[in-house]
C-alpha cells in the first residue's frame, strides 16, 4: 500500500481498517526525515500495512486532536483503534517489531 | 554533592564484547538502493517464492496464531515465524504443505505471491534522490550514494554498539558498587524531572497533575502515572550514582563544566576505554 498523506477529512477512513501506522511529521524536522526514510523502506516491504502521514503544519487540528507535543510521533492503529503510541525517532527495526505484534 | 560511593567496583572487571563489527551488510545497501528507483517499480507474480516476496497464506493448526484464513507475510523478514517463512522458499502459488512451527504442525496453503522489481539504479536517480536531503550534498552518483549508505550505517552502528558497551560497564559498576544516596538530592532531582514533565504537558495545553490515565498513557507512553514516576525515580537514582562514580574515578567536576558534564565525562572516559580494549572491525 502506498504511503498516504492524510487530511482532517480523510484521516478517519484511512485508519478504519487493518493495521495502520500514522506518522505525525513536518518537513523542517530532521528526525522526521529519518523516520520518513524508514517508512519508505517499509512501504514496499509490508504492502499490507497502511502508512498514513500527517504534516502537523498543514493539519494542526489533527495534531491537536492527538495532543502531539513533539515530532516525529507514531501511532499504531488496528481496525480503527489506537493500540500503541511511540513518540520520538525510532529505527525501522523497532517499527517492524511493533507492527509484527499487531499483525500476528 | 552529598551522595557518595561507599564501595567502588573496578569498571575494568565488566565484560566487554570481543569485537564490534561496523561493516555494512550488502543486504542493507541493496534495500537502500531500491529507494532510488521506487518510482519505476513493478510487481509480478513469481514462479516460486523467494525471500523478500510478499505472500498471503491460509493456515490450519491447533494454535490460534497459526489458524487463519488469510495472513500476509513478507518472506524472510522473520516478523511472523522464521521456520514457516523458511519453508515457503521454493513453493508455488496454490501449493499446500505442512511445516512444524512453535512445535505444532501447521498446514499451509500459498494463496498468492507478489514480488516487487526495481529498475537498476542510475547516477541520475541517485543525484535526484539526494537533492535537498541533509548530509547527502556530495552524492552525485550511485557510487557516492553507496558510500553514503555505508558511512551512515557505520555511524549509527558505532553509536549503538558503543552505547551498549558503555552502558554495560555502567550497569556492572552500579550493580557491584555501593552507594549512599542523599534523599534530599534524590527528591530535588525528581522534582526537577517532574517540572520538565509539567512544562512539556503545558506546551501541549495539558495539566500534568490532573491528567487522566489515558492522557498519561498518550503523553508518556507508559501504562500509568505510577509507572512513569517510578521510571523517573530510577533515572534520578542512576544519575546520582553516575555522578558519584564519575567523581571517584574520573575526577571532580570542573568549575566551568557545562550542563550535563556527568554524561559527557562518563561517555568520553568509557568510550576511550572500550575503543582501546575491543576490536573494532570497519
Amino acid at each position: 500500500m502506498a504511503i498516504v498523506h492524510a487530511t482532517r477529512d480523510t484521516f478517519d477512513s484511512l485508519v478504519s481498517e487493518g493495521v495502520c501506522l500514522v506518522d505525525f511529521w513536518a518537513p523542517w524536522c530532521g528526525p522526521c526525515r529519518m523516520v520518513g526514510i524508514a517508512l519508505e523502506e517499509l512501504e514496499d516491504e509490508l504492502p499490507f500495512v497502511s502508512i498514513v502521514k500527517v504534516n502537523v503544519d498543514e493539519e494542526p487540528e489533527l495534531a491537536e486532536r492527538f495532543d502531539v507535543n513533539g515530532i516525529p510521533d507514531l501511532y499504531y492503529y488496528k481496525d480503527g483503534k489506537v493500540v500503541t503510541h511511540c513518540p520520538g525517532s525510532v529505527p525501522a527495526d523497532e517499527i517492524r517489531e511493533q507492527l509484527a505484534k499487531l499483525l500476528y | 554533592m552529598r551522595s557518595k560511593i561507599t564501595k567502588l567496583a573496578d569498571y575494568r572487571q565488566a565484560a566487554l564484547p570481543r569485537e564490534i563489527d561496523l561493516r555494512c551488510p550488502q543486504e542493507v545497501v541493496e534495500k537502500k538502493l531500491r529507494l532510488l528507483t521506487k518510482g519505476g517499480k513493478t510487481t509480478v507474480t513469481p514462479e516460486t517464492v523467494e525471500k523478500g516476496d510478499v505472500v498471503t497464506l491460509a493456515l490450519e493448526s491447533t494454535l490460534p496464531r497459526f489458524n487463519r484464513p488469510a495472513v500476509p507475510v513478507n518472506v524472510g523478514s522473520g516478523m511472523y515465524n522464521p521456520e514457516l517463512e523458511d519453508a515457503l522458499v521454493g513453493r508455488k502459488v496454490g501449493e499446500t504443505f505442512t511445516v512444524e512451527a512453535e512445535n505444532v504442525p501447521v498446514r499451509v496453503t500459498v494463496k498468492s505471491a507478489s514480488r516487487t522489481l526495481y529498475p537498476a539504479p542510475t547516477d541520475e536517480a541517485a543525484a535526484a534522490y539526494a537533492k535537498g536531503r541533509d548530509g547527502m550534498e556530495d552524492v552525485k552518483t550511485v557510487a557516492d550514494y553507496v558510500e553514503y549508505v555505508k558511512k551512515d550505517y557505520q555511524e549509527d552502528r558505532r553509536l549503538s554498539e558503543m552505547g551498549k558497551a558503555v552502558n554495560g560497564v555502567l550497569e556492572f559498576v552500579f550493580a557491584n558498587s555501593e552507594f549512599d544516596l542523599d534523599e534530599g538530592e534524590l527528591q530535588a532531582a525528581l522534582d526537577r524531572e517532574l517540572d520538565f514533565a509539567r512544562r512539556d504537558a503545558a506546551e501541549g495545553k495539558m495539566d500534568y497533575d490532573t491528567m487522566s490515565d489515558e492522557e498519561i498513557r498518550r503523553f508518556t507512553g507508559m501504562d500509568s502515572r505510577a509507572d512513569f514516576e517510578e521510571m523517573l525515580r530510577r533515572g534520578c537514582r542512576d544519575e546520582l550514582k553516575r555522578y558519584a562514580w564519575a567523581q571517584a574515578v574520573i575526577g571532580p567536576e570542573p568549575e566551568d563544566a557545562e550542563e550535563g558534564w556527568v554524561y559527557s565525562a562518563t561517555w568520553d572516559f568509557l568510550e576511550k576505554y572500550v575503543t582501546e580494549n575491543v576490536t573494532i572491525i570497519d
